[in-house]
């Protein structure tokens, strides 16, 4: 481990896990920031660094009043996306092109102990940064790189977006109603899934930093992390011969399965019974226990050959009934259920509320927007929101001043050249 | 550099949920000694369907009881304190997913195990957490999906919310924040921070893995309900048909979206701006789809990727495997099955060594229950009776 124990505002994370890491973050869009989130959540000191040339692009993501594709002059700071990605993390603006920029990431490799970043492979070894030439600055440096397809083979310098992951990973396969084509996954999971394997990657090669003193180059792709997410499809492929495809919400091994209209507009609840006990559960909640007597019902196999049918007498007990009560009556009796939540009735539902899952921070641009916590309770406290994002640059000052003792002079040169600052250097007519 | 990350890190695995059976299987994966304590009966993830022809092992336990050891135990009988307590006291990790209902089963608290092993890091790896008025609430996938804001972005607009077929896709995401959890928890330790439970909800891993839209609501007011087959009816961003099967283009900047329409050779439709592309979206949606109907899937693939377009063909899940790049870079691990092949299963999200393994073989329920005992300082009188109920 390096030797600084004391990070921006230290007294509050001292009893955080990963206080006293420092963390180099020149991720951008969704997949790395919400990397770098975790670490930041849970005490490292986690330096966003971005080029006034070139800012995150995330940043124009449902940025307000504007519908661009790049952030504007007046809308950079006001993306509800960016801001739910940065929080307790410092920024500091750096032109890696000029060499002053590059010399003080390299000062900053010096005493960090994590780079991530999620460029494409050849991007920082443009830039001389890249793992060879950091470890010769700093022997323990963990270097996680975080690309579509990893850092070798023959796609390495292929593009990828969270469907692009999915779809060749086979989840877009997977995603479509009976006999339909497939269809993309809104959700998205590629991107937190590549996220999670940096995240892991990271801590595991720290772990081994604590034991040789040696960092290490970890590898991402986020194609690889979205993989084993279909286990059970893989599975049942190499074991059974049986390959899994798109089938509206039907499982193979579940009756019923499947999501069913409901009171309101656009309301909707999803109800799983697995085993004969959920079954009878079932049964006994929407007060039809001829059913089980039914032969077409009357046994799993049974009830996953006449699914359809089943379906239809689900939802004639579902359609005009209030989701939230279709649960608990549901629930009660032992059956999976719970209502489909938008991002509005998430927001304002009772079990986030109670449990303290959204928290507001005091943040220009975004006062009152509730902020989603890490998702880990230690000793039944809440991972702290200590920061809200920082605004572009805010921590220029702290990193270069009191990290890395530059001084006056040097400031002033770096700023002269547009290789540090707090205002964007908008490129003549990218935004009109 | 030669030791695997976790070697030495005892883990006690009591789960019995997919979600925490993927945290061991994560652990495993990385070198720790993860000792699954069973009931006589095995544990419920043994019994997740579906099963290998005319057996009852299940495919997905295949993978994830894999290299792990297995001490079966009756938890409510006369020696079940005393071993349990011996067992948890030469673990580092503890993963439980007991909900509340179900916490009186676990032989000693959270807080008593606490009390007698200040070091033990503890993972509680539920569907709500163990509190809040859903905590006891049964789910599956299918409820983790729905409460975790994942369905509702997912389907045709007038069509009922889907979720992918695969429950190990929900699944999983809990399973590996608990994976992240203990790696944190370890490291608390180390810096001599004592004793933790550190809970997880897996509704809130979902939400906050993939909370753009509620984020985008807070601000916007719109809630971007299901994304059919395109990305908010973007036209270069969707599902289409190809020769042989589905590709999706991903073309979102202005570079990508020109390059794309120059390679499908729709740039003569004359859409150069956003909002001409937008009234013109019916014409460019027919234009990109005739030039992808002919080719091939990989002929598109390769074509728009060499252009820098992100682009993808449609893999089904028997092909993944043989795709050139995961081919390449030996992402996926081998099995050998009882016919004597070999069938590719899922690697580690990421890998600290290249290299593929071979999955390791799982363990009989209580295959190791002597084995353990006998490691543990219990009189021989108790380590007989405790066996004898196993082999029974």
């Amino acid at each position: 481990m390096t030797s600084h124990s004391q990070g921006y505002g230290s007294a509050s994370i001292q009893h955080l896990p990963l206080s006293g890491v420092r963390l180099l973050d020149l991720t951008t869009f969704w997949a790395g920031p919400i990397a770098a989130q975790l670490f930041a959540d849970l005490g490292a000191e986690v330096i966003k660094i971005e080029a006034l040339q070139k800012l995150d692009p995330w940043r124009a993501m449902f940025a307000q009043s504007t519908q661009r594709e790049s952030p504007g002059p007046e809308t950079y700071e006001t993306s509800a996306t960016f801001i739910a990605v940065h929080r307790n993390k410092l920024e500091l603006t750096l032109n890696l092109k000029n060499e002053g920029g590059a010399q003080a990431f390299r000062d900053l490799v010096g005493i960090s102990d994590v780079v991530l970043e999620n460029y494409s492979p050849r991007v920082m070894a443009q830039f001389g940064l890249d793992y060879p030439k950091l470890r010769e600055i700093n022997e323990a440096i963990v270097v996680t790189t975080l690309s579509g397809f990893g850092h070798s083979g023959p796609w390495r310098d292929y593009v990828s977006f969270a469907s692009v992951a999915e779809s060749l990973a086979g989840i877009t396969d997977l995603l479509g109603y009976d006999g339909d084509s497939p269809l993309i996954d809104g959700s998205m999971p590629s991107d937190p899934a590549g996220g999670f394997a940096a995240v892991i990657g990271t801590l595991l090669a720290l772990e081994q930093v604590r034991e040789t003193g040696q960092g290490q180059h970890v590898d991402v792709s986020q194609f690889e992390g979205t993989i084993p997410l279909l286990a059970d499809a893989f599975m049942d492929w190499a074991l059974l011969g049986h390959e899994r495809t798109r089938g509206t919400n039907h499982s193979s091994w579940q009756a019923p399965h499947g999501v069913y209209r409901a009171a309101g507009h656009d309301r909707w609840i999803s109800i799983s019974a697995g085993t004969e006990e959920e079954w009878h559960g079932l049964q006994a909640a929407i007060g039809r226990p001829e059913l089980g007597q039914d032969p077409r019902f009357s046994t799993l196999d049974a009830r996953l050959k006449h699914i359809e049918e089943l379906d239809i007498e689900l939802d004639v007990w579902t359609r005009d009934r209030d989701p939230d009560e279709a649960t608990s009556i549901l629930q009660r009796h032992g059956v999976p259920a719970m209502p489909v939540l938008s991002p509005r009735l998430l927001l304002e539902d009772k079990h986030y509320a109670t449990r303290g899952h959204f928290k507001t921070i005091d943040r220009a641009h975004a006062t009152d927007w509730p902020q989603a916590l890490a998702p880990l309770l230690i000793d039944n406290k809440r991972l702290p929101l200590r920061l809200p994002a920082p605004l572009l640059g805010e921590h220029n000052d702290y990193v270069l001043r009191e990290l890395l003792g530059y001084d006056d002079a040097r400031i002033e040169a770096l700023t002269a050249d547009g290789t540090i600052g707090r205002d964007p250097a908008w490129r003549d007519g990218e935004h009109d | 550099m030669n030791k695997p990350p976790l070697a030495g890190v005892s883990v006690l695995d009591l789960s019995t949920t997919v979600e925490g059976a993927y945290t061991g299987k994560l652990l495993a994966s990385y070198g720790a000694d993860v000792l699954m304590l069973e009931s006589l009966t095995g544990s419920p993830v043994r019994s997740r369907p579906p099963f290998i022809n005319n057996t009852q092992e299940s495919t997905l336990f295949r993978f994830l009881g894999a290299g792990k050891r297995s001490i079966a135990l009756d938890l409510e009988g006369n020696n079940a304190k005393a071993v349990f307590q011996a067992l948890a006291m030469q673990a580092d990790i503890l993963i439980d997913t007991r909900q509340p209902r179900e916490l009186r089963t676990l032989p000693l608290s959270y807080d008593a195990l606490r009390e007698i092993h200040p070091q033990l890091v503890m993972i509680s790896l539920t569907p709500f957490g163990l509190s809040g008025p859903y905590a006891d609430y049964r789910a599956t996938a299918l409820q983790l999906a729905a409460a975790g804001g994942w369905l509702t972005h997912s389907g045709e607009p007038d069509q009922p919310p889907l979720m992918p077929n695969s429950e190990t896709l929900e699944e999983f995401f809990p399973g590996t924040m608990g994976a992240i959890a203990a790696l944190v928890g370890l490291r608390r330790v180390r810096n001599g921070v004592e004793a933790s439970l550190i809970e997880i909800a897996g509704i809130e891993v979902l939400q906050f893995a993939t909370r753009y839209y509620e984020t985008s609501y807070i601000s916007t007011g719109n809630e971007f309900g299901r994304s059919g087959n395109s990305l908010n009816g973007s036209p270069t961003y969707r599902v289409f048909d190809a020769e042989d099967g589905h590709i999706v283009a991903t073309a979102s900047t202005s570079t990508q979206i020109d390059m794309l329409m120059t390679l499908t050779e729709t740039d003569h439709l004359g859409l150069g701006t956003r909002e001409e592309r937008y009234e013109g979206s019916d014409a460019l949606i027919a234009g990109l789809g005739k030039w992808f109907r002919n080719r091939t899937r990989k002929e598109s693939f390769h074509a728009a990727q060499s252009w820098r377009i992100p682009f993808a063909s449609v893999s089904r899940i028997s092909e993944v495997a043989t795709l050139e790049q995961p081919v390449e870079r030996q992402s996926f691990d081998f099995l050998e099955t009882v016919s004597g092949d070999s069938q590719s299963v899922p690697g580690p999200p990421v890998r600290l060594r290249a290299g593929a393994s071979t999955l390791l073989p799982v363990p009989q329920i209580g295959e190791h229950t002597r084995e353990v005992l006998s490691e543990l300082k219990l009189t021989e009188h108790l380590v007989e009776t405790l066996t004898k109920a196993v082999e029974q």
